[in-house]
């Protein structure tokens, strides 16, 4: 049982690199390898759920040396936090191979074999405990990606790409830099060289040295959510890349960035992410507007879901960087919703273009009525999205409002609560634009039959508006298990704020 | 027993379920029948639960099924709240909602969509018990918004209709602004009280909020966003009118009788906390009186007949606000009550009406059916006599009682009185200028008028006589409301109920004196009065108002953000950086090509970059 994250990343690792070398003409072997793969992951990961999660550590570690001369471990491990964005990552991708059955038509087996090692690179990230290893995790998750999204990008493929590149190659430099500072200055204080995030948790940093790392890591981070205003690369990259791409990187790839700041962040440097948890909040406000306000003028469906999603993600920030139980919780919570969610958008988008051939709002003509089972899912879908009370994503918007509002990390809070209201009543704006855009018959012009939804596609959805209304009639079920690890969390850092505070 | 109030919720859902699911393929006599089936099921179990409640002692008792969410010191159950107040709520959906139901069979026989109707209109009942069977706030804003779905689903019945489809989504966004109003409220409530349960709410709130009344009133006036849009009270009004692109049976269930009183509602269940704030008490009853004048006041220009009643609606929702603010809440209830079964009965035989002209709304285009669809002429003029108050019908017990408590109450005053009893006035005029144009003078249409069949009359019949004596049991009514809400006494003044017997009954004179008998006057007064008239017909201008302030600003700046700021400004700011760099980086490589060359590039400075920070920092200190 030990042994079963480093399933979860070597499975999906090897048989990409296997199916590289396979040597086989039919596209059809690849499509139905990777998703039997993928959903061969997901019901390993399913035994993560059996683990003990009540003391709030980790779980199903396992630990053995890598580098010694370096100190370098191989340390993986899951917790309440990690838990369910590891599930969530073996959610998305089988739904990830199934969108790419129809829309992916060329060099279909470099994209599988790819797509499959970028899965277990997500999960890599989630679950290492180690600094170097999560480094090397996050490359193996951003080299494949590079090639995912300029490949098989629409148009402007070396654009797109590049600007990807060019942003995460930033970010990760530094952060790299940052975790060899880390284990420098670990080594001349202890005398032993380590890389293992539980042991550098009592290092002290010098008093500048500390914010500088802060700023390396959170910088990597804020990157990938992406944080305002550090979202240009993200329209592009969502908008011109292939739907199970964007699945991707909405749905998992952003989490990344939201999970390294609570882990990593919050653990190393608890007093300074307190202390600027002011100008975060701030940001993440900013995205919430700018995102959803992008998205009403918007013509473009994909580029609609993009800026929701800047918007969306940057939601879960307001909970962090709250420090309470309730933020913190919630936010992991609305990570794993905003992914189901978003996964769904980006999935119909993706069904809508390959049967209209079009996704522009002001081109396309039809009506729901010739396929009510495909709209029917479609509409649960586009109301989580537009945070329907009862519906997943609202109680995770409601619970970062709660956490939010209760906080004593700002005096603003309010303030901040009241301005990113306002983005839910812009969702709603801009998801029944795009809803009724899509679906429903303009005065001019006649509307285009579609067919009905497929068993394939349905496969897909069916899961999504599971969670969707699950979640929703019962949160519990998740946070139950969230909860301590979250509370473990918040008292490590509010330990931490009193130490640094009667140090002044 | 109390399991038993569970019907109320899983009968409606269940069918919405089997009606969405099926997608259209049952006949229209199956999907008919489950769906009426089931909100019959909800009204018996409610029946049940009443009579337990009558023959027990009134006690409020509380289910809880199981813990919905517990993080941090947030802990919230599913649970739900079986009082007095609460069963009078489920009696009149689920009753009303019953008789609308079976009326829909027929009525919207030949659609298309004829079980998705259904399907929505049990999603409806569903969202509407679970609306007032809540025991917390955030079960409240849940219902709240489910209402506000089913009557985003209804109004936009007709998909192929464009206003219809569009009216939809301002009602939607509209109230969406007032969901977003009343979360915040229960944030407020949560920061000073621990928890969102009414009991913890109504019993602590006092002590809670001692020092910081203000807080308190915030959060009520935030609540009140809610109450005022979904009930659709100045100032976010201007969707009821829309909403009537809907099939009539919709018009005549959510936006008639049960999810616009939804406000009301509220404000009753949350009496408790508003009596602590007399200032937002009085801006209810200010609230209240405006809308009711200014509906009134639109309601004697309108064609549509729909509309009419839809702009009554509003005004009856502004008396019901009146009573409420006033700390009259049994009265509001009751008045809602009657309300619910007289314009209920209302909206339905308008579509009597256009059900026998073959889809025809307009009443400048009927007149003299009064023998051609007898029932239907008799029902209308039952609920039309309700509404002005006329003696002896429900309207009378509850409004007239209204009207004298403006005068009456402490808050109350001259004022408050006259512009209550004016409305009173115009709400008789309009009502009966419907009614005559409708039903009096000569045929004016080019369809061919014939009666509905019974399966509409009966449901029409059985509305009548709840419009006739849905009234007489008022004090039983108080009482049973006393177990839940604080009851006063109603005051009695005997000049005040003469001229409240009066002035109806000149209203409706006055109507046939403009409509029947000197209608060239009515036309020459209309045409002197022009600017005035147009100001009426345009609602005042706010939805253009509106439109020129929120609607086209919102999306000009999205427009501008999304199409021009973010790529031409921002993106071509980060490109230069990126050209900026890349000239370095081309003197720097020499010849290499494409794609890799950047990659290369990057990756090359990346290495010697970290490589000699590693060997720096062996030989810094901490800085």
């Amino acid at each position: 049982m030990e042994s079963i994250v480093s399933w979860l990343i070597f499975l999906p690792i090897l048989c990409g690199i296997g199916l590289f070398y396979a040597n086989i003409k039919e596209d059809d072997f690849y499509r139905s390898s990777g998703l039997a793969v993928s959903v061969g992951v997901f019901f390993i990961s399913l035994a993560l759920l059996g683990g003990d999660y009540e003391a709030g550590g980790f779980v199903f570690v396992q630990h053995f040396q890598w580098i010694p001369q370096l100190g370098v471990n191989y340390l993986v491990g899951v917790d309440g936090i990690s838990l369910y964005l590891v599930l969530l990552t073996t959610i998305i991708f089988p739904i990830a191979f199934l969108s790419m059955q129809n829309i992916v038509k060329e060099r279909v087996k470099e994209f599988v074999a790819l797509l499959l090692i970028l899965e277990g690179g997500i999960i890599g990230v989630f679950v290492s405990l180690d600094l170097v290893l999560f480094y090397v995790f996050w490359e193996v998750m951003l080299i494949p990606s590079y090639f995912l999204i300029g490949l098989w990008a629409e148009k402007d493929k070396f654009y797109t790409a590049i600007k990807f590149v060019v942003y995460t190659l930033v970010g990760s430099l530094l952060f790299l830099v940052a975790i060899i500072i880390i284990g420098v200055v670990h080594f001349k204080q202890t005398g032993t060289l380590t890389f293992n995030l539980i042991e550098l948790q009592n290092t002290v940093f010098g008093d500048r040295l500390q914010y500088m790392l802060f700023a390396f890591f959170a910088l990597a981070f804020c990157i990938k959510i992406p944080l305002f205003p550090l979202h240009s690369w993200m329209p592009h990259a969502y908008i011109k890349s292939s739907i199970p791409m964007v699945i991707v990187l909405t749905g998992i790839m952003s989490k990344t960035g939201l999970y390294g700041l609570m882990r990593f962040n919050f653990t190393l440097f608890p007093s300074i992410s307190h202390e600027v948890s002011g100008l975060f909040l701030v940001l993440a406000m900013a995205g919430i507007i700018y995102g959803a306000w992008c998205a009403i003028g918007q013509d473009d469906v994909k580029g609609i879901a993009a800026y929701s999603s800047l918007s969306h993600l940057s939601f879960v920030l307001l909970g962090m960087f709250a420090f309470n139980s309730i933020g913190e919780s919630s936010a992991v919570l609305q990570m794993f919703n905003h992914g189901i969610v978003s996964a769904g958008i980006f999935f119909y988008v993706g069904l809508i273009e390959e049967r209209v051939g079009d996704r522009k709002l002001s081109s396309v003509k039809m009506l729901s009525s010739n396929a009510p089972i495909l709209s029917g899912f479609f509409f649960v879908i586009v109301l989580a999205a537009l945070g329907l009370p009862g519906l997943n994503n609202f109680v995770g918007e409601f619970l970062l409002l709660l956490g939010l509002w209760t906080t004593e990390a700002v005096s603003f809070a309010p303030m901040v609560v009241y301005i990113s209201v306002v983005a839910i009543v812009f969702a709603s704006i801009y998801m029944l634009f795009m809803y009724q855009g899509l679906m429903y018959e303009k005065p001019e012009g006649t509307a285009t039959e579609i067919p009905e939804i497929k068993g394939k596609e349905l496969s897909a959805i069916i899961p999504i508006c599971f969670f969707i209304i699950y979640i929703g009639l019962y949160p519990a079920s998740l946070t139950n298990t969230i909860n301590a690890s979250t509370d473990k969390l918040v008292t490590s850092i509010h330990k931490e704020i009193k130490v640094s505070e009667n140090k002044e | 027993m109390k399991e038993l109030i569970l019907f109320t919720l899983i009968a409606p859902i269940s069918g919405f379920m089997i009606l969405a699911l099926s997608g259209n393929s049952f006949s229209e006599k199956k999907a008919g029948l489950i769906g009426s089936i089931s909100v019959g099921i909800a009204f018996l179990a409610t029946f049940i639960c009443l009579i337990d409640l009558v023959s027990g002692s009134h006690v409020a008792k509380t289910l809880t099924l199981y813990n919905w969410v517990s993080v941090g010191n947030f802990n919230l159950n599913v649970s739900i709240l079986v009082d007095t107040l609460s069963i009078v709520m489920l009696m009149i959906i689920n009753g009303v909602g019953f008789v609308i139901h079976c009326y829909s069979v027929e009525y919207m026989h030949g659609e298309k969509a004829y079980s998705r109707f259904f399907s929505h209109m049990n999603l409806f009942i569903f969202s509407m018990n679970v609306l007032v069977l809540s025991a917390d706030f955030f079960f409240l804003i849940v219902g709240w918004a489910l209402v506000g779905l089913s009557s985003y689903f209804l109004i936009g019945f007709y998909t192929e209709k464009h206003s219809a489809v569009l009216a939809a989504r301002k009602a939607f966004v509209m109230n969406v602004i007032g969901d977003v109003g009343m979360l915040v409220g229960a944030l407020i409530l949560f920061q000073y009280i621990g928890s969102v349960t009414y009991a913890d709410v109504f019993s602590k709130a006092g002590t809670a909020f001692a020092n910081d009344n203000a807080a308190l009133a915030w959060a009520c006036s935030l609540l009140l966003i809610g109450a005022f849009a979904k009930s659709a009270q100045f100032p976010l009004h201007t969707w009821l009118p829309d909403a009537m692109e809907g099939p009539t049976p919709v018009s005549a269930l959510i936006h008639a009788a049960t999810m616009v009183t939804a406000g009301v509602y509220l404000i009753v269940r949350c009496h408790v906390i508003f009596e602590l704030v007399p200032n937002v008490m009085e801006w209810i009853v200010f609230i209240g009186i405006l809308t009711s004048f200014m509906a009134a006041t639109i309601g004697l220009v309108k064609y549509d007949i729909k509309r009419v009643i839809a702009y009554s609606t509003m005004s009856q929702l502004g008396y019901m606000f009146v009573a409420a603010g006033l700390g009259y809440y049994a009265l509001a209830i009751f008045h809602l009550m009657t309300h619910a079964f007289f314009k209920a009965l209302l909206f339905l035989s308008a579509g009597s009406v256009i059900h026998g002209l073959n889809g025809e709304q307009d009443i400048r285009k009927m007149g003299g059916l009064k023998e051609k669809m007898p029932v239907t002429f008799y029902c209308f003029m039952i609920g039309s006599l309700a509404l002005c108050g006329f003696p002896l019908f429900s309207g009378f017990y509850s409004k007239e009682a209204i009207i004298t408590v403006s005068f009456m109450s402490e808050q109350g005053g001259y004022c408050l009185w006259f512009f209550a009893i004016f409305t009173a006035f115009l709400t008789s005029v309009y009502t009966f200028r419907n009614v005559f144009l409708t039903f009096w003078g000569e045929y004016r249409g080019s369809e061919k008028p014939h009666e509905s069949n019974y399966i509409i009359l009966v449901p029409l019949i059985i509305l009548a006589l709840l419009a006739i004596i849905g009234g007489y049991w008022k004090s039983g009514f108080s009482e049973f409301l006393s177990y839940t809400v604080k009851v006063i006494e109603d005051p009695h003044n005997t000049i005040l109920l003469i001229i409240g017997v009066i002035v109806p009954l000149a209203g409706i004179y006055t109507a046939y004196q403009m409509f029947v008998v000197n209608t060239k006057q009515t036309e020459a007064l209309r045409e002197r009065f022009r600017p005035l008239f147009d100001t009426l017909q345009e609602n005042y201008y706010f939805d253009l108002i509106y439109d020129m302030v929120f609607v086209k600003p919102v999306k000009m700046v999205g427009y501008f953000l999304g199409n021009i700021f973010e790529p031409k400004i921002v993106d071509r700011l980060v490109d230069l950086a990126g050209e900026f760099a890349d000239f370095f980086g081309q003197e720097v490589t020499m010849k290499q090509d494409g794609k890799i060359r950047s990659y290369g590039l990057m990756v090359f400075t990346g290495a010697v970059f970290v490589v000699s920070s590693f060997f720096l920092l062996f030989h810094i200190n901490n800085f």
